[in-house]
């Protein structure tokens, strides 16, 4: 496969931007590991004989059964082009082309430069900014990102009612209740959210466009760090319920630090309570002032917030269950605990 | 079953045909484990039966069977419907089954029955239709000749010379490759995935991965035999190569245009391949500053056995050598592509 787009980017160069004919060479990328294994793609960073850098990226999907993912990347990634907003060119890949090679849909993307923030923070001990710092740097440049960009995308607003529950929220648990089964307890939580959510009726919400997989692992950034990208738009979507975008990259961002022992002694279940229940470690603080500002933006109060934490988690457990094959993994079962911390210990207790 | 070239009938084992490849049961657990894994998954399914089986008891060898990403190396190739495939040491179908999605015919041979018949039962699951698991040794190949396009050895190469105790390691591995090149279609290819006997993790103290045993695979054979029999009693057979040494093993078996690649952190659990032809100093200086992370890997559960320090210098270590363009001597592992000439 990689002899074919080798030999197209050669023949097509121009099309693609690329000045002169150079010998090419390549990664081969398989990030999207797991066990989902066939809705993954194979990423290659293609390089020239000259640039110590990618000058181009192609993506395969596994299997041409998710070939739609890179056609609703590419339309993504074209609609942010057409914003023309030096920000948004600066931090997403501008799509090359979308065609056919080999019997493969492969799409082009423009290399974007940085490593991930995770990469950063395995820096040897004198290389790297003391961890406060560099968490406070991370936040703020995300924060701000993440800002301009629902700023720049939103297109109009959805008002929670009768049809944005039954559409965008019922969906999500009903699927919870498939996953975990229909128990006493599981029921009695679902049956909070929705009728907590339900006080918020006639609530505005943004609708803007989201990346859909924000994460310390999906993020680039340079040494800084005050340059950020987001190489990867597979789950790119347009929405008025925000879930995967900051509460994701909270999340994530805490499972990072944590299992790297930066949150200091104790077990993830503490830690997290320190950083989302109680804010009271430096994570926290950074994170609590980071969705606030993110939710204040999309027209979400802080009550309303107190559902949408819990419906993220219990979306992010349908995305664990459907990634795992529904076999049980340790993260999966983390986060079932997690969810039921925070329920306990949310103003309408479960 | 009856092979209409020589007229030898072979038995079909609860679906898979037995060419009798004669050998110890091999497996991660047990036999009498297998067994019961085998019998429980019509009621709960070949995931949840390898959860429960494998996951506590090896949660390595849990990662290679559930994650496919273990075949990501066919990207390099380019292949579809109209070929078929030869998988050499199938186990548990990590590689048979990804292949099958991009090919007409997948072969997953192995030399043990309880592996096939949980690759029957995996793919009558999974509703793979053309993944034909059977039992039988590559040294004594039943099949016809000339009639593949693909032979792939992903982990299994090291292991002929276990699966035979007679004769020299070196010599059953080039016979398993002669065998390969006969079963091969003309222009068929070769893939082989193996560790190389000089990586730089193993001249720093990684142990082996098929002996456990640290600086073995790099030691003069008699020396390796002697402290093999002195720390678990048994010769060391598990032979891995330096580059050139393959390179003269795969030629020697009769296949052309040979072609290395980088398979990083290796080729069990490669989240990254890079060529090692030509000049592959920019790529490769790329993937050790920008992507390889030690982090990842002193935190996975193979490469766990060292700590966070000792993949730092050895990526660092690496990253000298892709400047010196001598990475190619050093790296952990090889994913090798030949054709058959």
């Amino acid at each position: 496969m990689i002899k074919d787009i080798l030999s197209y980017i050669r023949k097509n160069g121009r099309i693609l931007g690329l000045s002169s004919e150079e010998n090419l060479t390549f990664i081969q990328l398989m990030l999207s590991r797991g066990k989902k294994y066939e809705k993954g793609r194979v990423v290659y960073a293609i390089f020239g004989e000259t640039s110590p850098v990618p000058i181009l990226y192609a993506k395969v999907s596994r299997d041409p059964s998710s070939d739609s993912s890179l056609e609703s990347e590419y339309a993504c990634l074209l609609r942010l082009r057409a914003l023309s907003d030096p920000m948004i060119d600066d931090s997403t890949p501008a799509p090359l082309q979308l065609v056919t090679v080999a019997d493969r849909l492969v799409l082009f993307e423009s290399p974007l430069p940085g490593s991930s923030v995770v990469r950063l923070l395995s820096r040897p001990i004198e290389l790297a900014p003391r961890i406060e710092d560099f968490t406070e740097a991370i936040i703020k440049l995300t924060g701000e990102w993440l800002s301009h960009f629902q700023r720049v995308t939103a297109c109009g607003t959805e008002t929670i009612g009768e049809h944005f529950i039954t559409s965008r929220v019922k969906p999500i648990l009903d699927r919870y209740l498939h996953y975990v089964g229909r128990s006493e307890t599981s029921e009695k939580m679902c049956s909070i959210l929705l009728s907590r959510l339900q006080t918020f009726g006639g609530t505005t919400l943004r609708m803007v466009m989201t990346n859909g997989n924000l994460a310390p692992h999906t993020i680039l950034v340079d040494n800084q760090p005050s340059r950020l990208g987001l190489p990867d738009w597979k789950f790119c979507d347009t929405t008025s319920l925000v879930l995967r975008e900051h509460y994701c990259f909270a999340q994530y961002m805490f499972y990072e630090w944590s299992s790297r022992g930066l949150l200091g002694p104790g077990d993830v279940e503490k830690h997290w309570t320190q950083t989302f229940i109680n804010a009271d470690n430096f994570l926290g603080e950074g994170l609590s002032d980071f969705i606030q500002k993110t939710n204040r933006s999309l027209g979400i109060a802080k009550e309303l917030e107190d559902v949408m934490f819990p419906l993220f988690m219990i979306n992010e457990l349908n995305v664990q269950m459907e990634f795992s094959q529904f076999v049980p993994d340790p993260r999966m079962m983390t986060e079932h605990r997690l969810l039921d911390s925070w329920m306990r210990n949310a103003s309408y207790k479960c | 079953m009856l092979c209409s070239d020589c007229g030898t009938c072979y038995p079909i084992v609860e679906g898979v045909p037995d060419f009798g490849a004669g050998g110890e049961y091999y497996g991660e657990m047990p036999q009498e484990t297998m067994k019961a894994l085998l019998a429980e998954i019509p009621q709960i399914g070949w995931k949840e039966a390898v959860y429960k089986y494998l996951c506590a008891r090896s949660p390595w060898a849990y990662q290679i069977v559930m994650d496919e990403t273990r075949a990501d190396w066919q990207f390099l190739l380019s292949l579809g419907r109209n070929h078929s495939v030869l998988d050499v040491g199938s186990g548990w179908g990590t590689i048979s089954v990804p292949l099958s999605r991009r090919c007409g015919h997948v072969v997953a041979m192995d030399s043990t029955l309880e592996r096939c018949q949980f690759l029957k039962l995996r793919c009558i699951e999974d509703d793979v239709y053309n993944v034909l698991p059977v039992r039988a040794n590559i040294l004594e190949s039943p099949l016809c000749e000339n009639q593949f396009d693909l032979v792939v050895f992903n982990g299994s190469l090291e292991w002929i010379g276990e699966s035979n105790l007679t004769g020299s390691p070196r010599s059953l591995q080039l016979e398993a490759l002669k065998s390969a090149q006969k079963l091969c279609r003309e222009d068929g290819f070769l893939y082989i995935g193996i560790e190389n006997s000089y990586g730089s993790k193993y001249l720093l103290g990684f142990p082996d991965d098929h002996a456990g045993i640290k600086g073995i695979s790099f030691l003069p054979r008699g020396e390796a035999d002697e402290l093999s029999a002195l720390t678990r009693g048994k010769p060391y057979r598990t032979y891995t190569y330096s580059h050139e040494e393959y390179r003269n093993m795969v030629e020697e078996a009769g296949f052309c245009d040979i072609e290395f690649y980088y398979p990083l952190p290796d080729y069990k659990s490669a989240t990254y391949i890079a060529s090692l032809e030509g000049d592959y100093r920019i790529p490769l200086e790329f993937l050790l500053t920008h992507l390889y992370d030690p982090y990842v890997l002193s935190t996975s559960h193979w490469h766990g056995q060292m700590g966070l320090e000792f993949w730092r210098t050895v990526g660092q270590l690496e990253r000298v050598a892709a400047k010196l363009q001598v990475l190619h001597c050093f790296a952990a592992s090889f994913s090798i592509i030949a054709r058959k000439r």
